[in-house]
């Protein structure tokens, strides 16, 4: 890279960034999606851009890129100086010379960056050959080197392969190698991680940071997780609400943070443990050598083949404990729960409360729904959207308990409503008027209005933002106190078992790694996975 | 469960989710007014013909494709010879003739020999021109004065090619194209989404059994279907729907079970099976609700397949016959006399484009008025 000693220019600078909505009408105020954001990169500084989700993170990379959709570009104000060009105000053909080749991103979701129809290779010439003047021989060649730099095992066979045969982690190493491929002075990472499991996301960082290193690049890195910025910023910029409240040293920052904000999203780190139950509960949930086997056929009459998704599993709850379920993806964890719940059919024996739970459509069968309910990851697809909260809470009562009239399942929607944080005039809305995290609430709502014993959490927390991933564990900390509610509770957040769960049920390639209590598996693993897993966990 | 004594306040009851469609329908102009268009061709279509003074199938040979406007027929110079036609074929001749604004006729007739006032009035309703006249004879001459009102005629929409009026061809027509699009309608919502909704709901061998009979039944063309009904059963108007009816659900099924098959992976329906409802409900509360916006859409595009594929199987002879109408037929019909007679074509297009146009105006404020995310 050509960095001459003398050029005390900053890289990138960007002064009273502004992205402000018009507003529709009278009665609304105008919209600031970002707010005076002003920063400066040096060249070959990492800069975190930290925020929650509406936090305006992502519109600040898409300004940085000329991608902001044509409506929008109007309404910024503002200088972003890159190399001593004003960018605002670019127009499209000095973009595209820019994009991609000074400028270049990677986004959340590898699987969707890249052609699903197209080689891997072909896809990295196409890029390089976009920039610069070369035969396809000589990109050919350059691609293959960057995939080699990216650390792809096996890089030729790679550069034939499609984005379908690769895993997430080398999908996301392939996009890494693309924007690579004309040597950016600034490399946008918008949320590169989010969509990994630990392991592999603690290895891209890892490249992110040599690669950095080599190339003298400027690393802009967009998250939402503080706990990723101690391992690879230099400097942190936290924004909410589309302006910069704090911003300097990474470790200053994490040390000693200013505002009340940064201060919060710190604390939102889930902390604490559960409080052991009384020895001598007795068993509620008994699993002893599950196995799923998912057959598919593609036609009618073709053979059918079989992938085994969870194998010879055993585990026991007792009443009260919560029994984390961790895994990365594919280790089974999810087919457990629906295995658990009886939604795909397994081999093995399941007892709930000391009985075999009863096959599917017999009156005892209907008991046992009523004692185990579930609560999935997405609280945008948890709710039915035709239906007013009250009444999606409210139906398994009309399912199962007859007898109730209107008014009495109206007040215990209330009841729970007020139970969750939510008023019960609520009730009447529809799911498309609440947050993500009230969507979550509503959802535990619906699950505990038969009173079951036990709950299976799928995910609870995942999709939701740090700080109302907090809330969400605080309420079903304390729905568990009230109610002495049993929970299995399945995630890939080692941070959030340690602090709800009794003990630990490690998972990988559907077979069990590791059981214990969850101090015991956090301070202590015997196994090499649950090591990685817990040692990647910390790192980031 | 619940505290007693909180049970004796009542919570109030919102308005159901199809109330508040209805609310939001009302609240969207654009959509109240097509659905008044909507009424109101459906309206002239089924009472019109009822007021109207031109049955569809009378012919008038003297007025082939006349061009449309308000003029009244006849003209005066056809009544002044229809007049004297008449008279000389009752053996007399006019003396005098007069005609006035209100197209009245005066006039004096002489016979040669005797005046037969009997004759004169049969002689002149034959034509079809006049009302019944009002005759007063001289008394010792073979002379009579007469005053007769002539029979007016109008063609809003002008007349086709065999003199039958276009206004009341195309009224009678839309009855007959409305009944057809509201049938397949019908068949392809009641059939079709029930069948799509449990294929795609239950999955697995019954989806595929399912689905191969859709295939099976799309396999057959249209025409061959309809041939095998007529040689079995006899030509009858009735054939017509029941072959529509039955094609026309197969495409909404496939729709459903795709929009099923889809909204079925959602966590809220794993949810509700976790809360042991039982499947009906699922699927009437649950999947048809979310799945109701492509459907509302779908069956407002069905509707110009249907009059186009009936206006298809009324060419080939196998739906509507002479002197019957429907808009398909009317279209085809006009089409022929495009460079001479373009009203023809014009007219019933009209009536078409504009019914067509309501109906999926009609379909996109009903999908838009379902969704509870467009409260406001």
């Amino acid at each position: 890279m050509k960095i001459s000693k003398t050029d005390r220019q900053p890289l990138l600078m960007c002064s009273s960034l502004t992205l402000r909505l018009p507003s529709n009408g009278p009665d609304t105020a105008a919209k600031a999606i970002l707010n005076e954001v002003s920063f400066t990169m040096e060249r070959g500084e990492t800069l975190a851009v930290v925020g929650e989700s509406g936090s305006g993170k992502s519109t600040l990379g898409l300004c940085l890129l000329g991608l902001l959709p044509k409506g929008l570009v109007p309404f910024v104000d503002g200088e972003i100086i890159f190399d001593r060009t004003n960018l605002i105000g670019l127009d499209e053909p000095s973009w595209r010379r820019l994009r991609g080749a000074r400028i270049s991103i990677i986004f959340q979701e590898p699987m969707t960056s890249l052609n699903p129809v197209m080689p891997i290779g072909k896809q990295i010439v196409e890029a390089i050959r976009v920039h610069r003047l070369m035969s396809k021989a000589a990109a050919w060649d350059e691609a293959l080197a960057l995939l080699k730099r990216v650390r792809i095992p096996d890089p030729e066979a790679k550069m034939y392969a499609y984005p379908g045969q690769l895993s997430g982690g080398q999908r996301q190493r392939v996009m890494i190698a693309m924007a690579l491929s004309n040597s950016p002075d600034l490399l946008i990472a918008d949320e590169p991680t989010t969509a990994l499991d630990v392991t592999i996301q603690a290895e891209i960082i890892t490249l992110l940071k040599q690669l950095r290193n080599d190339t003298g690049m400027a690393l802009l890195f967009v998250t939402h997780d503080l706990t990723l910025v101690r391992s690879i910023a230099d400097r942190v910029l936290v924004m909410q609400n589309g302006a910069v409240v704090e911003q300097g040293p990474a470790n200053e920052v994490m040390q000693t943070p200013k505002h009340d904000y940064t201060r919060y999203l710190l604390a939102c780190r889930p902390s604490g443990s559960k409080q052991p139950i009384p020895s001598g509960s007795p068993e509620l949930l008994g699993v002893k050598n599950l196995t799923v086997n998912y057959t598919r056929s593609s036609s009618l009459f073709s053979k059918r083949s079989k992938t085994t998704a969870l194998e010879g599993v055993n585990l026991s709850v007792k009443a009260g404990q919560t029994l984390g379920i961790v895994g990365e993806s594919g280790s089974g964890k999810s087919t457990l729960a629906r295995a658990i719940l009886q939604l795909v059919s397994y081999d093995g024996q399941i007892r709930f409360a000391g009985q075999p739970v009863c096959k599917v459509a017999s009156p005892g069968f209907i008991a046992f729904r009523k004692q185990v309910q579930v609560v999935f990851q997405d609280p945008y697809g948890a709710l039915s959207p035709r239906m007013t909260i009250g009444e999606f809470i409210a139906e398994p009562l009309r399912a199962h308990f007859p007898e109730l009239s209107q008014n009495e399942r109206r007040h215990r929607v209330a009841e729970l409503l007020e139970e969750i944080g939510l008023g019960r005039a609520d009730m009447h809305r529809y799911p498309h008027s609440f947050s993500g995290g009230q969507r979550q609430r509503i959802a535990i709502a619906r699950a505990l209005v038969m009173n079951p014993q036990m709950l299976i959490l799928d995910e609870p927390t995942s999709a939701l933002d740090v700080s109302v991933q907090l809330q969400v564990l605080k309420l079903l900390r304390r729905l568990q106190e009230q109610h002495n509610l049993t929970y299995l509770l399945i995630t890939h957040d080692l941070a959030v078992v340690s602090a709800m769960a009794d003990e630990v049920l490690v998972l990988k390639d559907g077979r069990e790694v590791e059981r214990g209590a969850t101090r015991q598996i956090m301070d202590d693993p015997q196994q090499e996975y649950t090591r990685r897993l817990v040692s990647a966990a910390m790192a980031v | 469960m619940t505290d007693p004594a909180a049970l004796r306040d009542v919570i109030p009851h919102e308005p159901g989710l199809w109330h508040q469609a209805a609310g939001r329908f009302l609240k969207r102009r654009s959509a109240v007014g097509s659905a008044a268009l909507l009424l109101l061709v459906v309206g002239i279509c089924v009472i019109g013909p009822l007021l109207y003074p031109h049955p569809y199938n009378q012919v008038y040979r003297d007025y082939i494709l006349v061009p449309p406007g308000l003029t009244p027929r006849p003209d005066p110079t056809t009544i002044e010879k229809g007049f004297a036609k008449a008279v000389r074929d009752a053996g007399a001749k006019v003396v005098e003739y007069r005609i006035d604004d209100t197209r009245v006729v005066t006039a004096v007739v002489e016979a040669r020999r005797n005046l037969d006032l009997d004759l004169m009035k049969k002689s002149l309703a034959i034509r079809g021109l006049f009302a019944p006249p009002h005759m007063t004879a001289e008394p010792g001459t073979s002379r009579a004065a007469l005053t007769v009102a002539t029979n007016t005629i109008v063609f809003p929409l002008g007349t086709d090619a065999n003199g039958r009026d276009l206004l009341a061809r195309i009224m009678v027509g839309g009855r007959l194209s409305l009944l057809i699009g509201l049938t397949a309608t019908a068949v392809s919502l009641g059939i079709g989404v029930i069948y799509g909704a449990i294929a795609g709901y239950v999955g697995g061998r019954t989806d595929a059994f399912m689905m191969r009979a859709v295939d099976v039944l799309y396999g057959i063309p249209l025409l061959f279907f309809v041939i095998i009904l007529v040689t079995f059963l006899g030509r009858n108007i009735l054939l017509m729907f029941i072959a529509i009816g039955a094609i026309e659900w197969l495409t909404m099924s496939r729709i459903v079970r795709g929009q099923t098959m889809q909204v079925k992976a959602q966590e809220y329906i794993l949810s509700a099976r976790v809360a042991a409802l039982p499947g009906r409900t699922i699927l009437l509360r649950h999947v048809l609700p979310n799945i109701l916006g492509p459907v509302v859409v779908y069956a407002a595009l069905n509707l110009p397949a249907v009059v186009l594929a009936e206006s298809f199987l009324s060419f080939l002879g196998l739906g509507v016959q002479e002197p019957m109408a429907s808009w398909g037929v009317l279209v085809a019909d006009g089409a022929g006399h495009m460079e001479t007679s373009p009203w023809l074509l014009i007219y019933p297009g009209i009536a078409l484009v504009v019914t067509l146009l309501s109906v999926t105006w009609v379909g996109e404020a009903l999908h838009r008025a379902i969704d509870p995310k467009n409260l406001d």
